[in-house]
């Protein structure tokens, strides 16, 4: 496995520390004038998600990790594993709660996915950014009501829970922004 | 496509230029020679935490006797060691404003290359020094009419104890800081600490205050820090200060939290010489530098040089500010 130099950091680079994957987020060469340099670095961690500052002297090597994304789409989910396969290879594997965590409300079986893999076991899934979900279940559509701005929860059918304008109906399809689980518009 | 613009403003440069004249008027007035010294050396610097470029090979002449076998140069890290041979020999106060380079240093402070002042009185110490570097100051500022408030001055050793509690830097002889209770201090604020760092306590000094001190330090004016610890002198004459505590005689200049200059008083009997650095690996200069540090100030004697000592110390500051025009070359 390579090792990076504190001079090769960069934001993105995916390295070992504390026996945990990290992926580094930021950077920043600290000197004085003629002393010993350092790296202060902030980390996110990949398994949890946490962001804490690390600080490197100047010269530390560490461990490079083995992670990568990979796009692959989804094929179902049978309540105790979310199986994903490799369009190209149509490799199958299979992810378990835990690292599906709520990317799981935006799924519907066929959604291209970002697969995050550590050697080679999958790590955490990133949905696409926009999906696609029928309204299964809402209050009944105030019709026209298009200026007072005012929202109501809808049931999608992947169980995601979504604020939508008023007059929006049960068995409409709306796109999503998984980001920040804001509805987008209406699709017809 | 390379956009061919350069970044620096016009505004920018007619500031930098008068900033160049201010100094040298104040220099002038002052009597103090402007000197040009060679910006390609033969040797790289003894400094343990400065990097050297280095030049391709170039041909050798018959007078080569340095230790470049290759006839390769090293780009100036500082003026100090040509300005030195100046002072030796003729004996009055000069100074320079001169590019420098320094490897492996970039970020969002630092560039690879930068414009230095550095100058040098003679029978000055560096107290003396931190008034003549707060006189410039001053005369800048009143200048390009920023507001001026008298600098601030404080020890090292009071400044960590501030931090770690009374007692933490050495009173006396001995090690200057417990690495040990300095990463205890890091862990119980929940900062993190670089497990590299060891038993080294010159690192671990850098550090502390780097985290815990300089941000304190005022922003509205210039801070002086001296009363560095003997391992930490570089070039700087040894001595004690006011608590009878050893001491290099040298301070770091601040504006807040940015460094931006230092000083010494340089006793030339124990003035080292390019000479530390002869080897031609990079590793043997390491290596030698190293030993310098550990071994405080490497007196490499030069009657040239020692002429001078006894006549008078020395001091000497430089100051640096990112060049405006190190920008423009990249391609």
């Amino acid at each position: 496995m390579a090792n990076y130099g504190t001079n090769e950091f960069k934001g993105g680079l995916k390295i070992m520390l504390d026996g945990d994957p990290h992926a580094i987020v930021s950077n920043e060469f600290v000197k004085p004038g003629k002393g010993q340099a350092f790296t202060r670095t902030k980390v996110r961690n990949l398994k949890t998600g946490r962001v804490v500052e690390r600080t490197f002297k100047s010269g530390d090597t560490v461990e490079s990790a083995d992670v990568m994304d990979t796009k692959m789409q989804f094929l179902y989910g049978d309540g105790e594993a979310w199986h994903f396969m490799d369009p190209e290879t149509f490799e199958q594997l299979e992810a378990n709660e835990t690292t599906v965590a709520d990317a799981k409300l935006w799924l519907l079986d066929g959604a291209d996915c970002e697969v995050t893999l550590y050697n080679g076991q999958p790590l955490a899934i990133t949905p696409p950014n926009f999906v696609e979900l029928t309204i299964t279940e809402t209050d009944p559509g105030l019709r026209g009501d298009t200026a007072t701005g005012g929202t109501k929860p809808a049931h999608m059918e992947t169980g995601a829970v979504v604020k939508v304008p008023l007059f929006i109906e049960e068995g409409e399809k709306v796109r999503v922004d998984t980001r920040t689980g804001e509805y987008v518009s209406r699709v017809k | 496509m390379t956009p061919w613009e350069p970044r620096a403003p016009l505004e920018r440069l007619r500031f930098v230029a008068s900033l160049r004249a201010v100094i040298r008027a104040w220099m002038s007035a002052e009597n103090v020679l402007e000197v040009t010294t060679p910006v390609l050396s033969r040797a790289a610097p003894a400094d343990l935490h400065l990097d050297a470029f280095r030049t391709a090979p170039l041909p050798s002449t018959p007078t080569d006797d340095g230790p470049s076998t290759d006839g390769s140069r090293w780009l100036q890290t500082s003026p100090e060691y040509p300005m030195k041979r100046l002072l030796a020999a003729h004996g009055v106060d000069i100074h320079q404003i001169a590019p420098v380079f320094r490897a492996g240093e970039r970020g969002a402070r630092h560039n690879p290359e930068f414009t230095m002042l550095e100058w040098y009185r003679i029978g000055m110490d560096h107290n003396a020094l931190m008034d003549d570097v707060a006189a410039l100051f001053e005369t800048l500022w009143r200048r390009f009419d920023r507001p001026w408030h008298s600098p601030e001055r404080h020890g090292v050793h009071d400044l960590v104890n501030e931090v770690l509690g009374a007692g933490a830097a050495a009173t006396d002889r001995g090690p200057f800081l417990d690495v040990v209770q300095v990463r205890a201090h890091f862990l119980a604020e929940g900062r993190s600490w670089p497990a590299s760092i060891g038993d080294d306590a010159d690192a671990a000094l850098d550090l502390l205050l780097d985290e815990f001190v300089l941000p304190r330090l005022p922003r509205d004016r210039l801070t002086f820090l001296h009363g560095w610890p003997p391992s930490q002198a570089a070039l700087a004459r040894l001595g004690t200060d006011a608590a009878g505590r050893d001491v290099a005689e040298r301070f770091e200049v601040y504006m807040g939290a940015l460094e931006i200059g230092n000083g010494i008083t340089s006793s030339p009997t124990r003035t080292s010489s390019a000479r530390v650095s002869s080897r031609n690996s990079p590793a043997g200069v390491q290596a030698d530098a190293r030993r310098h540090r550990s071994t405080r100030a490497c007196s490499v004697r030069s009657p040239r040089v020692s002429r001078t000592a006894r006549a008078s110390p020395s001091a000497s500051i430089d100051w640096r500010w990112r060049s405006p025009t190190s920008r423009t070359s990249t391609s």
